[in-house]
């Protein structure tokens, strides 16, 4: 079938790539449908992890109210249909309820998602499918999430994951969209005994792995939780996180893998994403692995950071290189954070971070 | 097949135009690059920070940081309090190795944390279990310190299930710490990681799709 792929997929055997060897129509075959198999499933693992503890993420509020907001990268053009997972209960009666609206550019995609438990994690979560009817060339989505409870009642939120969802075998024909760059797919009846093996096909595939290279993968994402309200005290209800905090320095990040080669590609970037609020002016010096941002907007922000971090001690488990990808415990980030010299009420607070890496 | 895990130089596409003798090495360069992507940057993985509430006697409703001052606050109800961490597995997920950051309560008797696979089917928190998974015990596999603060406030520790490459396994009861498995039906999946504390704060959970350094074509 034109465009197929196997799932999982079949290497080739790299015996048959030596010198004097005949290159067989097999072997073109199957890089056709790695490639495409690549294209379509690449990156479509959690681009949002968050849990919260519980009581947390509540609300009484009656009407939709953002609560929290995530920036996530577009892993292509074509991949146009995000699942987003809600994990919550209301404690007394079924339909609260989840008002998931993804931006991307000026446009605005909503669904609703109801939520059935009516304990904390009683039954089983719920699922809510947005699905990007334009077509869009943004880099990056912005997903809001809103919550509202039944009159007199409380919502409360435990998790939230999302992933966008893998492209189905075959790939739709003609250049596939990744931002600006381009994805041809391979036709495997093109790719069969007795077909030429064209001067097409190599330079495509080239260009299909650079620009499969150049795919954001999410390193490490994380939202604060605004505008909760709860008929109980904070001391038991609603004291989720707005902003972070000096006391989440020592560990606030994950160890990745980054592979070597990155930096001698000028387009294989790693890029941190944050968002500032209670922001009016000046400068505020955030460090993220290894490198000093000035984060001066109350919109969302993007550094383009250069790469200069030593292994960790685990690269040797993995068997790849791993680094730190999220916030450094220096003393300097005294003067960035929320602490109780610099408390979200008076001060700009750090309400959300997204580092993407290739 | 051995699997690189760099971004290994391409062949020059001149090489790939009409006139040019087609050479086994341009095609092993580009196998061995899509081998790269398949197997190695496109692994799954998962970064969970877990928030807990920030309230303190000391600065009331100011809201920042995921856990407490400078430490990780276990609150006396986390005792066999279950979390449910969902996973967007691949087509390759066969081990997941789970990293966890934490803080364990000293002065309990017995700090632990007990993790199982399960699968999602209906969107189910009770779903099949695919393994039955390991547990994290103190003070063999976590660490407990002793802050005589009324609730416990130790500080951050981190805990590894290692990246052992691991048959499907047979326990029925959860073992020592091992990569999880993957039944090759539910490769692909979304997979529910079930966790279940005792005297333990989770602050962060990381799951990782294991990288292979050879497969077999």
């Amino acid at each position: 079938m034109s465009n197929s792929f196997t799932s999982p997929p079949t290497l080739v055997d790299p015996g048959r790539l030596t010198a004097s060897q005949t290159i067989r129509s097999t072997e073109i075959a199957r890089l056709s449908d790695l490639a495409n198999y690549c294209f379509a499933t690449g990156g479509t693992y959690n681009c949002i992890s968050q849990m919260y503890d519980d009581l947390c993420f509540v609300t009484d509020s009656t009407s939709y109210t953002v609560m929290a907001e995530w920036l996530i990268p577009r892993i292509s053009n074509e991949h146009n249909t995000l699942i987003v997972n809600v994990q919550g209960y209301c404690p007394t009666a079924a339909n609260a309820s989840v008002e998931l609206s993804l931006y991307i550019g000026s446009s605005k995609y909503t669904v609703f998602v109801n939520i059935t438990d009516q304990g904390r994690y009683n039954s089983s979560f719920n699922t809510g499918t947005i699905n990007v009817t334009g077509s869009h060339t943004e880099s990056e989505a912005f997903l809001a999430l809103s919550l509202k409870a039944p009159s007199g009642q409380e919502a409360v939120l435990l998790g939230v994951q999302a992933n966008w969802q893998a492209l189905s075998s075959p790939l739709t024909t003609g250049e596939l969209g990744q931002v600006s760059d381009i994805f041809t797919p391979q036709g495997q009846t093109r790719q069969s005994a007795d077909k030429p093996l064209p001067s097409r096909w190599g330079v495509e595939m080239l260009e299909n792995i650079n620009t499969l290279r150049r795919r954001p993968r999410v390193l490490f994402n994380w939202a604060g939780v605004r505008n909760t309200s709860s008929a109980s005290a904070i001391s038991v209800a609603g004291a989720a996180p707005k902003g972070i905090g000096r006391g989440d320095l020592s560990s606030f990040y994950a160890e990745v893998a980054l592979f070597a080669g990155m930096v001698e590609d000028e387009n294989l970037n790693l890029r941190v994403w944050t968002k500032l609020r209670n922001y009016t002016s000046g400068d505020i010096y955030l460090d993220v692995m290894g490198n000093t941002l000035t984060l001066n907007s109350s919109l969302w922000q993007y550094h383009d950071i250069e790469f200069v971090l030593d292994e960790v001690a685990r690269s040797d488990q993995f068997g790849l290189s791993m680094y730190q990808a999220g916030l450094d415990d220096t003393r300097s980030q005294i003067n960035a954070v929320s602490s109780t010299l610099r408390p979200p009420s008076a001060f700009p607070y750090i309400s959300g971070l997204c580092i993407l890496g290739v | 097949m051995l699997i690189p895990s760099a971004f290994r130089k391409l062949p020059n596409e001149k090489g790939c135009y009409n006139g040019q003798v087609v050479m086994g090495s341009n095609v092993a360069q580009m196998a061995s690059a899509l081998a790269q992507l398949s197997h190695c940057k496109f692994l799954g993985e998962a970064h969970y920070q877990i928030s807990h509430s920030t309230y303190s006697t000391d600065w009331g409703s100011e809201q920042y940081g995921a856990r407490l001052h400078t430490a990780t606050r276990v609150l006396k109800g986390y005792s066999g309090q279950d979390y449910h961490f969902l996973y967007q597995s691949t087509a390759l997920s066969e081990r997941l190795a789970i990293i966890l950051v934490y803080g364990a309560d000293y002065l309990a008797s017995s700090p632990s944390i007990t993790i199982e696979l399960r699968d999602t089917a209906s969107n189910s928190y009770s779903g099949t279990v695919l393994d039955y998974g390991i547990r994290f015990t103190a003070p063999q596999h976590l660490e407990s310190v002793n802050v005589p603060f009324g609730d416990a406030m130790p500080p951050d520790s981190w805990a590894f299930s290692g990246t052992r490459k691991i048959s499907a396994p047979s326990n029925t009861t959860p073992e020592g710490p091992r990569p999880l498995y993957v039944p090759s039906a539910n490769r692909g999946d979304l997979l529910n990681i079930k966790i279940t504390v005792s005297s333990v704060s989770l602050t962060a959970v990381h799951i990782y799709d294991l990288y292979e350094l050879e497969v077999t074509p």
